[in-house]
């Protein structure tokens, strides 16, 4: 026992090697473009270096985009969590035709990129949107219009239509598991529905919307395309300053300088977040398996109509009109148009023939990029679990746990930027690939050790007492089982980096033109019809993973 | 060993996409050399649109000279001039076409245009050539302007102090001064109207403001679907409605202050392989032939003399004009824009 306990620790002691060699790389890869892009902003290269930017730098303005970039993210995250709340509790509670589709819905954020929805926002609730024009029919008249998109409520409403379902998948999956007992012991004591609900339910029920929140609020807190879009002149969040920094400003140490303080406030976001999540485990420890659902009756049948009519009317309505105007024609900027295929007729034979190039250069770079994201997550995934078996963390292996927070704490503009100065000769498409695959990989290798932290671990000890060598049970047992997973998570991998128009933007590139970057130039060039036909193609793209068996839900 | 199999598929399959998307990449690059030269031309987005006059101007060429031009967008002419000047990055392309006046003098100090001799030249009209080097040199010309929706029940404006009035709140829309050259323009022309004013005039302005959209096509795609009944843009204009539309409805109107003139500029970039070709394209940018179709796709004046204005040119008129530079083009464009975001 004791001897063959001792080679299999040599054995798992050579796999930790080649692990920390791959870790290393990873580390290095992801490390790397970080380093390149402060030596850069603070040294200079043929450009003001920060030391002789600094006298140009204005406090006011620094302190003005922080206020705007907390109050937005404040601001959008409550709304998010007050739309996606009673949803919650309804996926919770009731048996209900369509509740997989609203669970499923927490997929659009991360399916649908951002330039996608602003545009189906700008379609449905701009003036001349289906919503307005509703409005126009039902009040009689055409009521003064304030320009409701363009506003900072426009911004907060947007950011919350496309987040909130995160908040009903995330708290529905919580609040299923709490039982009535501990509610219906405080109604037999006496309390009112609301007292039993704050004693009963109320207390395990706080830290899965904490955690919730403080996800959405780092989502929205990163905000760029969306801010670039509405945000004209309500401000501009940090992200957004970053960017006008490097490009407009050819300022990199005014760019250090936004991107320092953002990570600075991430980083509070991302210990909030943890810390929420661990109270969640202790809460869930405490429940056993989740309940089960009920009929509804009565008025909550009238509640559950509401919720599906209000969510039909604001959040899948404009979702719809993008595939209406992706068939409607314009015939010139303010005159008549027809329905056909007139704008992909446009976009694939017009001048340039834009979109099939746009799609072979998200299929090729993007799919390196995911690519190289998968082979990087799993071998991360792969490690951090090992560690965590093993009882004792290396600290490599605390450093990529550590490191799968990254996407949510640096902003995509350092990592562009960072692989830009270290590409050979400053090749955008090189920096391209490297900055989403660093930016990817975390989702792919949380992904990986969470499938892994699932599997039986009676399966790997038979596989090992029949003579396997912990490499082989590895491969034959752990491998096969995670590989759905892996293929999901994948497929995820590419749906983040296909529909990411955040690194395009701020390399500037448009020799090369991707999908959601086409997108981009269209929307604000205002050619929605042809924008909205481009944008069918990146949303079958990009929702691909909406047809997996293990939903991207899951993996995020 | 069944057990395997799905195993090896799993890593077949990933190296197929591997290699797939290697082979595919390959043809995404830009090929060097191969067959016929290729002239990258940097421009600005409006250039390249469905109603612009690219699509024209590549045609001809080709027809001309054998040679394919492949256009590039890099949004408005703000953010064109800043991709040049990009820190981590030089530019790779031949041309450049759209920097205009109020860039001129950065630009010519940056060393990235190299001289040209053109043929053209002779027929541009004199008082346009404003670098006597000849390394940008001038392919249309404009008047900046409002454009009213005269079907708004709103009264037009006659001033720039009149867009301040309380009747334009949320009425107006401008261009980004940092990155579109229409609105720099503006800048420049409330620096030449209230001096050293010109921050004041700004904040009182913030209220009438709707949008300051990154570039002109935006701004002006924002007009025309009717979200304000102002937009800042040229008095060449309504001319495009005219052809296109057959209505004089959108107006551009007259201000007491004068109205700033734009030139736009043409380059070859001093890094370019192919400058003799590159060259050859900027004569042609010059010629009659591709002047004359310059007014119905750019809605500018023609740089020309020897260019025809078509009919729809008729609707527009020609306002006294007023010398319009910006004082400090390093920092006034961010200031002006912070202006308004903090005022809001």
């Amino acid at each position: 026992m004791q001897s063959g306990n001792g080679s299999f620790e040599q054995r798992l002691g050579k796999t930790e090697i080649i692990l920390s060699i791959a870790l290393i790389a990873i580390l290095s890869f992801s490390l790397a473009p970080l380093v390149a892009f402060a030596k850069n902003a603070i040294v200079g290269a043929g450009h003001a270096s920060l030391l002789a930017s600094l006298g140009s730098i204005s406090v006011p303005v620094i302190v003005r985009s922080l206020q705007f970039t907390l109050l937005q993210a404040f601001a959008s995250t409550a709304l998010a969590i007050g739309i996606g709340l009673p949803g919650a509790w309804l996926a919770a509670r009731f048996r209900f035709p369509g509740r997989r589709a609203l669970l499923a819905l927490a997929a659009v954020p991360f399916c649908f990129p951002p330039i996608l929805v602003i545009l189906a926002f700008i379609l449905y609730y701009g003036k001349e949107g289906y919503f307005s024009a509703f409005l126009a029919l039902v009040m009689g008249q055409k009521n003064e219009y304030r320009g409701l998109l363009y506003s900072f409520w426009g911004l907060v409403l947007v950011h919350a239509f496309y987040n909130f379902p995160i908040a009903v998948h995330q708290i529905s999956a919580l609040w299923m598991r709490i039982p009535e007992s501990q509610k219906e012991a405080a109604k037999t004591l006496g309390a009112n529905r609301i007292m039993a609900f704050r004693t009963g339910t109320l207390p395990w029920l706080l830290p899965g919307i904490a955690q919730a929140a403080g996800l959405i609020f780092l989502y929205c807190f990163f905000s760029f395309t969306t801010v670039l879009v509405f945000g004209g002149r309500t401000g501009s969040t940090l992200e957004v300053s970053i960017y006008q920094a490097l490009r407009y400003q050819a300022n990199a140490g005014l760019a250090l300088l936004f991107s320092v303080i953002e990570t600075g406030f991430a980083l509070l976001g991302i210990w909030f977040i943890t810390g929420m999540t661990q109270k969640k485990q202790h809460a869930l420890r405490d429940f056993g398996r989740r309940r089960e659902l009920s009929s509804p009756k009565g008025s909550q049948r009238v509640l559950l109509a509401i919720y599906g009519i209000l969510l039909l009317i604001f959040f899948i309505g404009p979702l719809v009109s993008i595939v209406v105007e992706a068939f409607r024609v314009p015939a010139s900027l303010g005159g008549a148009s027809h329905f056909g295929f007139g704008n992909f007729e446009r976009l694939l034979k017009g001048f340039q023939a834009p979109l099939l190039k746009a799609i072979r250069a998200t299929l090729t770079l993007s799919g390196s990029a995911a690519l190289l994201a998968t082979i990087a997550g799993v071998i991360a995934g792969i490690s951090v679990f090992i560690g965590k078996k093993a009882g004792k963390l290396h600290f490599t292996n605390r450093i990529v746990e550590a490191l799968q927070w990254l996407p949510l704490a640096v902003s995509p503009a350092v990592f562009a930027y960072g692989w830009l100065f270290l590409s050979p000769d400053r090749t955008i498409s090189a920096a391209l690939i490297a900055a989403q695959a660093v930016i990817a990989w975390p989702f792919v290798s949380r992904a990986v050790s969470a499938s892994l932290q699932s599997l039986d671990p009676r399966m790997r000890e038979a596989g090992r007492t029949l003579g396997a060598s912990p490499l082989r049970a590895f491969l034959t047992i752990d491998l096969r089982v995670i590989a759905p997973s892996v293929a999901a998570a994948a497929a995820f991998a590419f749906s983040i980096t296909a529909g990411d128009v955040n690194v395009p933007l701020m390399l500037g590139m448009s020799e090369i033109e991707t999908l959601p970057l086409l997108l981009f130039r269209l929307t604000a060039a205002y050619r929605f019809n042809e924008a909205c036909a481009a944008g069918l193609v990146l949303g079958l793209m990009t929702g691909i993973v909406f047809f997996l068996k293990e939903k991207a839900i899951d993996v995020a | 060993m069944m057990r395997r199999k799905p195993l090896i598929a799993i890593f077949l399959g990933v190296g197929a996409i591997f290699f797939a998307s290697m082979s595919l990449w390959g043809q995404t690059q830009p090929s060097a050399g191969a067959g016929a030269p290729e002239l990258v031309v940097w421009t600005y987005d409006s250039f390249v649109s469905e109603w612009g006059p690219a699509a024209q101007i590549a045609e001809g060429f080709q027809k001309q000279s054998g040679a394919k031009v492949r256009f590039v967008s890099k949004g408005d002419g703000g953010a064109l001039f800043s991709s040049l000047l990009d820190i981590a990055k030089k530019p790779n392309a031949d041309i450049v076409i759209g920097l205009d006046d109020r860039q001129l003098e950065k630009a010519l100090t940056s060393d990235l245009f190299a001289p040209l001799k053109l043929v053209n030249l002779a027929d541009i009209q004199k008082d346009l050539l404003l670098d006597p080097s000849n390394r940008l040199v001038p392919f249309d010309f404009g008047q900046f302007a409002f454009i009213w929706d005269s079907e708004s029940n709103i009264e037009p404006p006659r001033s720039l102090e009149d867009l301040t009035k309380p009747i334009y709140r949320k009425k107006v829309i401008i261009m980004d001064p940092r990155t579109s050259t229409p609105g720099l323009g503006f800048l420049a022309w409330t620096q030449a109207v209230y001096k050293a004013g010109w921050r004041d005039y700004w904040k009182r302005l913030s209220p009438s403001i709707l949008a300051m959209t990154p570039s002109w096509d935006t701004g002006y795609g924002l007009f025309t679907k009717g979200e304000a009944p102002l937009v800042l843009s040229y008095s060449t204009s309504p001319a495009y409605h005219k052809a296109y539309e057959n209505t004089e409805r959108y107006k551009a109107l007259k201000f007491s202050d004068g109205h700033p003139q734009q030139i736009e500029f043409a380059g070859v970039l001093s890094t370019s392989q192919n400058k003799l070709l590159a060259q050859k394209f900027v004569d042609y940018l010059l010629s009659q032939e591709c002047q004359s179709f310059l007014p119905e796709t750019q809605w500018m004046f023609p740089a020309n003399r020897s260019a025809k204005l078509p009919a729809s040119f008729s609707v527009v008129s020609k306002y006294p004009s007023v010398n319009a530079k910006v004082q400090d083009i390093d920092r006034d464009p961010s200031d002006a824009a912070n202006i308004l975001i903090s005022s809001h």
